[in-house]
């Protein structure tokens, strides 16, 4: 296991004082939250379908999610992980609250590995459609917690710090769990290969 | 051959995995129901900072404006919220003074919703809708559709809240969209399967159905978009 294996960060939000200049407008001016909405939905809703939601069910989250963060916009506080961590907190509470009134889902591979990536040829597609399938596999073998953060930062773009704060844990911690989870991950394809 | 999984690798293979689009039905899913929140959002923000009570019908229409704004998204085709939000939209007061005055009632779960006006051209087929809970409680309609004559489903853009347009009653303007292609016939039906209280947070479900037949009209121009701005006109 390579504990100390170097994880890339994704580049901190370039724009997280925007989100918080958006989100200081919209607690006045709701329309401000259009934006707001346009610039996150995508990692919102990628980051449900990486925690196991359906089609249908990442919406209705998505949806949850962009509701409660409006009506709560006034608890948001500028400067602090960001608008980007905020939400998906928000959107992780929606499908813990979800997933304990349905009972929890394992992630959907045919779902997930049915759609065809744009611009890709056919075979290029089924090659990719089998990594993903064989990944998401691994994937939904580890722990929750494991799971969760790698939905966080490869769904959810957050770095090991943002992702800190959403997950309860410290920033040192999150590193170390990914790199474990990413660690066993790797260590499962190679005895699979 | 042996494949290469690398940290990096797993990495890459991660992100392609969990890059999934959004199917454009589940983007307009979400989309009409964040414009919806928002449209709620901006009436009652509206309400708070102005404290109106609109005396006559004829301001409280006009007040709509504001609110009805935010159907944009159900007149322009395309576009993201951002740009639905800020462009024209349909009078209300247009929408008003043309609909057809249905004024039908109906009562499910503790709540009763009021058909008080609907329209149909082309595109569109507009209802205007009331709704008072018998605990009091400031409510909204949630899901609906509308079905036409043919079997049509006409599914419901944003409705915008309109102030207290009867008898302190919250109203609101929902627009619903054609399909493409397609032209509506009457007579319509109108389902109701669920109301909204607290800002869209808690949802009932119920069921109300309203049937009613309105000619053809012809289409409801957008308003200028400086009317979004107007919360104070006579």
């Amino acid at each position: 296991m390579e504990l100390t294996q170097r994880i890339a960060e994704p580049l901190a939000l370039a724009d997280a004082p925007l989100d918080d200049r958006l989100a200081a407008e919209a607690r006045t001016d709701p329309k401000a939250f259009a934006p707001l909405y346009e610039r996150h939905v995508e990692r919102v809703y990628r980051y449900l379908r990486a925690r196991g939601a359906n089609e249908d069910g990442a919406a209705e989250l998505a949806a949850l999610t962009f509701e409660r963060a409006l009506s709560h916009i006034d608890r948001y506080r500028p400067g602090g992980s960001g608008f980007g961590p905020w939400l998906l907190r928000i959107a992780r509470n929606a499908f813990v609250d979800a997933g304990r009134r349905r009972g929890n889902r394992s992630l959907d591979l045919d779902e997930v590995t049915g759609l065809a990536a744009p611009g890709r040829s056919p075979e290029e597609t089924a090659i990719g459609a089998e990594e993903r399938r064989r990944i998401l596999s691994f994937v939904a073998q580890l722990p929750d917690v494991q799971r969760d953060a790698l939905a966080l930062r490869f769904a959810g773009g957050l770095s090991s710090r943002e992702i800190a704060p959403v997950i309860g844990k410290s920033e040192a911690a999150t590193k170390k769990l990914l790199t474990r989870s990413l660690a066993t991950l790797k260590e499962a394809m190679r005895n699979d290969a | 051959m042996t494949p290469d999984t690398s940290g990096s690798d797993v990495e890459t293979l991660l992100g392609r995995s969990f890059s999934l689009p959004i199917p454009v039905r589940s983007r307009d899913d979400i989309d009409r129901r964040v414009e919806s929140a928002i449209a709620s959002h901006t009436e009652r923000r509206a309400r708070q900072v102005r404290g109106f009570r609109f005396p006559t019908p004829a301001r409280r229409l006009l007040l709509g404006v504001a609110a009805a704004a935010l159907l944009t998204g159900t007149v322009a085709a395309g576009g993201t919220i951002f740009s639905r939000l800020i462009g024209g939209a349909p009078l209300m007061e247009n929408v008003w003074d043309r609909a057809t005055e249905i004024d039908q009632s109906s009562t499910d779960a503790g709540y009763t919703i009021h058909l008080e006006r609907a329209a149909a051209d082309r595109e569109h087929v507009w209802v205007i809708v009331s709704v008072t809970a018998a605990s009091g409680t400031e409510a909204s309609t949630g899901r609906m559709r509308v079905i036409d004559a043919n079997g049509v489903v006409i599914r419901p853009g944003t409705c915008a809240g309109t102030g207290d347009v009867f008898q302190g009653v919250s109203a609101a303007l929902c627009g619903c969209n054609v399909p493409a292609g397609i032209t509506p016939h009457g007579p319509y039906t109108l389902e109701v399967t669920s109301v909204t209280t607290d800002a869209g947070e808690i949802e009932t479900p119920g069921h109300w159905t309203f049937t009613f037949d309105v000619p053809l009209t012809a289409p409801f121009n957008p308003g200028p978009a400086s009317a979004t701005v107007r919360p104070d006109a006579p």
